[in-house]
């Protein structure tokens, strides 16, 4: 009876993992259904790796128009010791998980909305749009009168080329 | 053979959760209020609000993850209380997984993949039937994973043309900049480095059908290749976890 229970939940993890290696759908899907990473994905920095670093800035807005000046969300730096103990890459990671979802989000609409007003608004109701504008309210905290705030992505690359390029902005949201 | 191999992957596994327990406590604040897994956060995520009790139970889970892997560590899964620990620290893992959502990597996948074959093989009892199983399981999950990684360096353009891997190395979050710019002031070399490693990749399923010295040669490979890894980029729990599988390997190639 055991040997059966782990053929078949071992064997069925098994043929979800090789499929997930070839779309991304069925990861997902597994991924979106159990809200858990259990079927891994095996296709490490490729086949297009991420080589520049994410950072999320956002700006603030006050109700007569006036613009502050873009800040960084802070994350901790790697330590020295990253080889054997690296806590901050957990918080690194999370951002680039949430711009990856947001791109993917976005680029998912494209292909289906021609309409940018419409384009604008799907995105903005996207689950990573949402998270990335809560964690930018959460960070800037309560304003002390009314204020709406913008949120950009941008990516810096330290090859001496181009520098830093914006990946992403978002529109002004009202704090209330 | 398949149980003591089992036992020893479930132990080496353990030891990435405990450092990734380690980590989560020492850096709780990452869950709070204006940081990326702030309930607000990953609320939206779910589509719903996560409740207010996980801010008490988070805590709780992530002591019982350290103290489950500890233990684990310690004494293997075979020991009194060892498929009590398993079972502990599967649904710690998973109930902390869930509450992040984020940051989930390819060594916590694995890692997960080790615990869960163990729970199996290891709860109530141990059984040496499906000791067997999850030892072939976690075998062919190691083989795909690092084919997997080779196929989709190989279709990819950049990984075969371009020199990538000195600006991964250029990255904050992976870098190593004296490495990088040593790569990147010699194009061949880094395009050839980034060729090893696809032929690597590829070429580890084949371990199983090589002979002795090849396959320890290849063992030592793989071996160097995480720790460089993780010395150059940061992947600590990478190491734990893909040696956790290198005993089912071993295992299954001397069988």
């Amino acid at each position: 009876m055991r040997e059966h229970l782990a053929i078949v939940t071992l064997g069925t993890l098994f043929v979800l993992s090789v499929a997930a290696q070839v779309s991304d759908a069925v990861r997902q899907s597994v991924s979106r259904w159990l809200l858990l990473n259990v079927v891994p994905s095996w296709r490490f920095f490729g086949p297009n790796p991420m080589i520049g670093d994410m950072h999320l800035l956002f700006r603030r807005r006050s109700e007569g128009g006036l613009l502050g000046r873009w800040e960084e969300i802070w994350i901790p730096p790697q330590g020295r010791l990253r080889a054997l103990w690296n806590p901050s890459r957990l918080e690194d990671k999370a951002l680039a998980d949430m711009v990856n979802a947001m791109l993917a989000v976005s680029h998912s609409l494209k292909r289906r909305i021609s309409d940018e007003a419409r384009l604008n608004q799907a995105i903005q109701f996207s689950q990573p749009y949402l998270a990335l504008l809560a964690w930018v309210m959460d960070y800037g905290g309560q304003p002390t009168v009314r204020e709406q705030r913008q949120f950009a992505v941008v990516e810096s690359r330290n090859d001496g080329g181009a520098g830093h390029s914006l990946i992403f902005l978002s529109h002004f949201h009202s704090t209330s | 053979m398949d149980v003591e191999s089992l036992s020893l992957a479930v132990r080496l596994a353990s030891v990435g959760f405990l450092i990734a327990s380690l980590e989560m406590i020492s850096g709780r604040e990452m869950f709070e209020a204006k940081h990326p897994m702030a309930r607000s956060v990953v609320s939206l995520l779910h589509q719903r609000p996560l409740s207010a009790h996980w801010d008490r139970l988070l805590p709780v889970l992530l002591w019982c993850q350290m103290a489950s892997a500890a233990w684990l560590v310690a004494f293997g899964p075979s020991h009194a209380f060892g498929a009590a620990a398993i079972l502990v620290l599967l649904c710690s893992v998973l109930g902390v997984q869930w509450r992040r959502t984020l940051a989930s990597d390819g060594a916590e996948q694995m890692g997960i993949l080790v615990i869960l074959a163990g729970f199996l093989a290891f709860f109530p009892a141990k059984s040496e039937a499906v000791s067997r199983i999850a030892v072939m399981f976690l075998t062919a999950q190691l083989l795909l994973s690092y084919f997997t990684a080779g196929a989709v360096k190989l279709v990819s353009p950049r990984w075969r043309r371009e020199a990538v891997l000195a600006d991964i190395l250029a990255t904050h979050r992976f870098g190593s900049p004296r490495l990088a710019e040593y790569l990147r002031l010699r194009p061949r070399q880094c395009v050839l480095a980034q060729w090893g490693i696809i032929a690597f990749e590829l070429g580890f399923p084949l371990c199983l059908i090589v002979s002795p010295p090849v396959f320890f040669a290849l063992l030592v490979m793989a071996i160097g290749f995480h720790v460089t890894c993780a010395a150059l980029m940061g992947l600590n729990t990478f190491v734990w976890a893909f040696f956790a599988v290198y005993p089912c390997l071993y295992a299954v190639w001397s069988a």
